[in-house]
């Protein structure tokens, strides 16, 4: 069993707690740093695109997890900061000028679809976020003069300077960068009085008002921040993959990305990781078992879909808490050991409030 | 401190507050009482700006609060609590009770992404000051409890500690003995008799147990109907004729 | 003035459909609170069950119809018993995921069944090619059966709602479900007994469909039309999700006449952050407030 004694404020205050936290996230910076060198090209790729959607749904937790703001369209974001960072580079800006403009571009896109959406809530905030991705996508299929519509755009690769990110390992690295200081930004936020309004914005915006917490601003800043940083995962993904379209930017996007918060773990930053990581894995997963199932279920084109369907339905109703969740029960097991009690993780049954009575 | 003159609202038709007007002095426990329905916690929902005045105004240290926003409230140093309890539900007590001290953080966002050592300060700050009410109200064990695990009677506890947090000169108690037992309501007559003379606070609050509103207020209003019926002291109030007649039984 | 009168024509009757889907789904959230995303799947199912009966199975039009009506009337009961049931009391965010997650399943699961897979079907009609001439307009019977069959669906809906002892049990239910249970309405059946009814609307909007969208497993994704028209009418109004329906349907179709391209698929979703932003009630819903 672990005793917490705590001796200042610091302690609640500091990112890493104590010795241990220190030893193991060394362990994974160490890893993070040093494995690239021995890993396939392939596992690198799959690499990249981890950390791109670690940082597009470390907006989207900010702007739904922790702001209580459901986005249905976030893939809108995505697209706004790909086509910032490519149309941009092709009018010669280099490459960190034009990341930093995606964000840029992004947060004002956010602000826009945040702006109505102060007065909205629950559904009708869902469904306008809706509503805007759609409209933002069409408006870019539409704008063909600055972004070739729907026969897509190529873009160039990302270059600092004289040096380009051209290998899978180089890309590797620079969006692991980008990545740790998005999630440090975020916990960092997290963890003062801004990221403590916006919590309280999702619990209760009454009582939030009580305390003097602006709710407009709140909210605003949220967006503003959120759809930066799924900006900037714009950009890499546009990098990413080359050659850029509108219709890759659609609704199931938005929908991949609502996923990886909600298996991840809603609530909680890790959850971004493992949901980051599932979403990207998952389709590879798919493909290797593949080679294992009867021939007339393995060829389906709609295989992946359907398992994705079903894990979703499944988590949510078996473990809304998601992986984080999952982790967290194994930990306390592990730390109650051999104490622990058959029930004592059971979920309470609670009751949301009806809307109407 | 504050004055309320020809306050009223009407909701559809109804005239929930109807030309209400009393002054709350410096100081003093100020007890509003009357039955359900009469526009008490209305009048408060007025004065923390949640709703829109119809008539009337609303005067804070001579300043008019009529037209304020709600956000603007805890800044002016007026603070509340629920009649329904409005923690929030995800935060631990730790949590609700640091945001209290919100109105008084200045720090911009990018320092906070960047946590830099003034928004350490801060938090310092902050955390010390709560210790402070957690100290008061006994708070200790439940520092890094989760809301929607506590007592119903932790919870009360918890809101009035939130309010406090936010270093407020008004304080408005919605029903605070609402749903407390005998032990608990003792406790509360000792924490609001603190309230007023440690800490300085002026205190309104809307109560039906009478036996808390007479040990301790200074005045207490009696309200029936959005209207005032008597104003003045415990005794005089629980002698009134209409008050009697209106909500205290024979 | 024929263009328009044509448009105003062809508007009314995708309008008719999108209406139709967005009964369905309103009816689900009256009774359940649940956000149904997966209303337009539904729709796609029972579009195939018609195919089936009608293409595959070679029965008559008029027994293919009623039959695919009742099998997506089972689906959808079967739906609601099996993973919708276990939802109640969920957050927003959760139920929203869920049945997009649910709409992804059946989606999938839809072009794995033989017969059905990823091509584009139609469904044998016995109007389809007719046309009637009236003051030199050109209308289809496709057309005029989608309005007048949509006219008698909200009909017997609103009598079924109105006159039988069912009927006004399940607007008990979606009034307040504690109450309900209280004078003894079973409460669980009404819930299966309304996605039963929902999916049989959504099969109907299917099958009206089919002429102009054609059968096909992302056929759901017009269903997601039904929200404009849903919240336009006012979240939870029957009479408001028709209505609604019909004028998206209208301003759909008028601005791909008259507006430049690109406009006509946006349009529902204008019309949708208009009236979110200047009367999010919508035409007949009620704004409700929480006590403090």
């Amino acid at each position: 069993m672990e005793f917490v004694k705590k001796t200042d404020y610091d302690y609640d205050i500091r990112l890493f707690k104590d010795r241990g936290d220190v030893f193991w996230y060394s362990l994974l910076a160490l890893a993070l740093v040093v494995g690239p060198i021995f890993a396939p090209p392939y596992v690198l790729t799959l690499g990249v695109f981890v950390g791109i959607y670690v940082i597009a749904g470390a907006g989207l937790m900010l702007l739904s997890g922790y702001t209580g703001q459901i986005s249905l369209g976030h893939a809108a974001f995505m697209a706004v900061g790909a086509y910032s960072s490519a149309v941009l580079q092709k009018w010669g800006v280099p490459f960190p000028l034009a990341l930093i403009a995606s964000g840029a571009f992004a947060a004002a896109i956010g602000i826009v679809v945040g702006l109505p959406a102060l007065r909205l809530h629950g559904i009708y905030l869902a469904i306008a976020t809706l509503a805007f991705a759609f409209i933002i996508e069409e408006i870019l299929t539409r704008w063909e003069v600055v972004t070739n519509g729907p026969s897509g755009l190529m873009v160039k690769t990302m270059s600092f300077g004289d040096w380009p990110a051209r290998t899978p390992m180089d890309k590797f690295y620079v969006v692991l960068a980008v990545a740790i200081l998005a999630m440090l930004g975020i916990k960092n936020l997290l963890r003062s009085p801004s990221g403590l309004a916006m919590m309280a914005v999702r619990d209760s915006e009454t009582a939030a008002q009580a305390m003097g917490v602006n709710l407009a601003r709140t909210k605003l800043t949220a967006f503003a921040v959120s759809a930066a940083l799924t900006g900037f995962a714009g950009a890499f993904y546009a990098d990413a993959i080359r050659f850029i379209s509108p219709e890759q930017f659609t609704i199931t996007m938005s929908i991949e990305l609502l996923v990886l918060i909600f298996i991840g773990g809603i609530g909680s930053l890790h959850g971004v990781v493992y949901g980051a990581i599932f979403v990207v894995a998952l389709p590879q997963l798919i493909s290797q078992i593949k080679d294992f199932l009867p021939s007339f279920i393995a060829e389906q084109p709609g295989l992946e879909a359907a398992v994705y369907g079903f894990l979703l339905l499944f988590f949510i109703i078996v473990e809304p808490l998601g992986i984080y969740g999952i982790w967290m029960k194994i930990k306390h097991y592990f730390g109650q050991f051999p104490f622990y009690k058959k029930g004592e993780l059971k979920r309470n049954k609670t009751f949301a409030k009806a809307e109407r009575w | 401190m504050l004055a309320v003159e020809n306050l009223a609202v009407n909701f559809g038709g109804i005239k929930a507050v109807d030309g209400a007007s009393f002054d709350v002095r410096r100081g003093e426990v100020f007890s509003i009482i009357g039955p359900n329905g009469a526009g008490k916690t209305t009048v408060f929902n007025l004065i923390s700006r949640i709703f829109d005045v119809g008539a009337g105004r609303i005067l804070f240290e001579g300043a008019d609060i009529t037209r304020i926003g709600s956000h603007q409230v805890a800044a002016l140093g007026i603070a509340r609590t629920f009649q329904n309890i409005n923690l929030f539900e995800n935060g631990t007590v730790l949590e609700n009770l640091m945001l209290g001290r919100y109105r008084h953080d200045r720090t911009s966002l990018w320092q906070q992404i960047l946590f830099t050592p003034a928004v350490h300060r801060e938090k310092r700050a902050d955390r010390a000051k709560v210790e402070e009410i957690i100290e008061l109200l006994e708070l200790e064990k439940y520092r890094d409890s989760r809301i929607d695990g506590l007592a119903y009677g932790v919870r009360k506890v918890v809101e009035i500690g939130r309010a406090l947090a936010t270093g407020p000169k008004l304080l408005l108690l919605d029903e605070p003995s609402s749903g407390l037992n005998n032990e608990e309501t003792n406790d509360l007559v000792f924490w609001i008799e603190d309230i007023k003379t440690d800490l300085g606070i002026t205190v309104v609050m809307i109560e039906h147990d009478m036996g808390l509103v007479a040990s301790v207020s200074d005045r207490v209003l009696a309200m029936n109907a959005g209207r005032v019926l008597a104003l003045g002291t415990p005794a005089e109030i629980q002698a009134d004729p209409d008050v009697i007649a209106a909500y205290l039984g024979d | 003035m024929i263009i328009f009168l044509q448009g105003l024509v062809s508007g009314i009757s995708i309008g008719c459909i999108y209406a139709l889907v967005a009964l369905g789904f309103v009816l689900i959230y009256k009774a359940t609170e649940i956000v149904n995303f997966a209303q337009g799947e539904l729709m796609m199912i029972g579009a195939f069950f018609a195919f089936t009966f009608i293409n595959l199975w070679h029965l008559p039009f008029f027994v293919g119809v009623p039959l695919a009506f009742v099998a997506t009337a089972i689906f959808g009961a079967a739906l609601n018993h099996f993973v919708l049931r276990r939802l109640i009391g969920y957050s927003t965010f959760s139920i929203v995921l869920a049945t997009v997650g649910l709409a992804t399943l059946i989606r999938a699961l839809a072009s794995m069944v033989p017969g059905w897979g990823t091509e584009t079907h139609t469904i044998d009609n016995p109007v389809a090619g007719k046309v009637l001439r009236l003051a030199g307009i050109a209308i289809s019977y496709e057309h005029i059966s989608v309005i007048v069959v949509t006219i008698v669906l909200v009909a017997v809906i609103y009598l079924f709602f109105t006159f039988t002892r069912i009927g006004v049990a399940m607007q008990a239910t979606a009034q307040s479900q504690l109450a309900a249970g209280y004078v003894g309405i079973p409460v669980r059946s009404m819930f299966s007994l309304v996605w039963a009814l929902s999916a049989g609307v959504a099969c109907i909007a299917g099958v009206l469909l089919a002429p102009i969208a054609f059968v096909h497993v992302n056929v759901g994704y017009i269903g997601l039309k039904a929200f404009p028209a849903a919240v336009l009418g006012g979240f939870g109004s029957i009479p408001g999700a028709v209505v609604g329906g019909i004028i998206i349907g209208v301003v759909e179709e008028l601005s791909g006449l008259y507006l430049p391209p690109g406009f006509k698929s946006v349009a529902a979703y204008v019309v949708l952050l208009l009236v979110l932003m200047v009367r999010p009630q919508g035409m007949f819903g009620v704004s409700l407030k929480t006590r403090v």
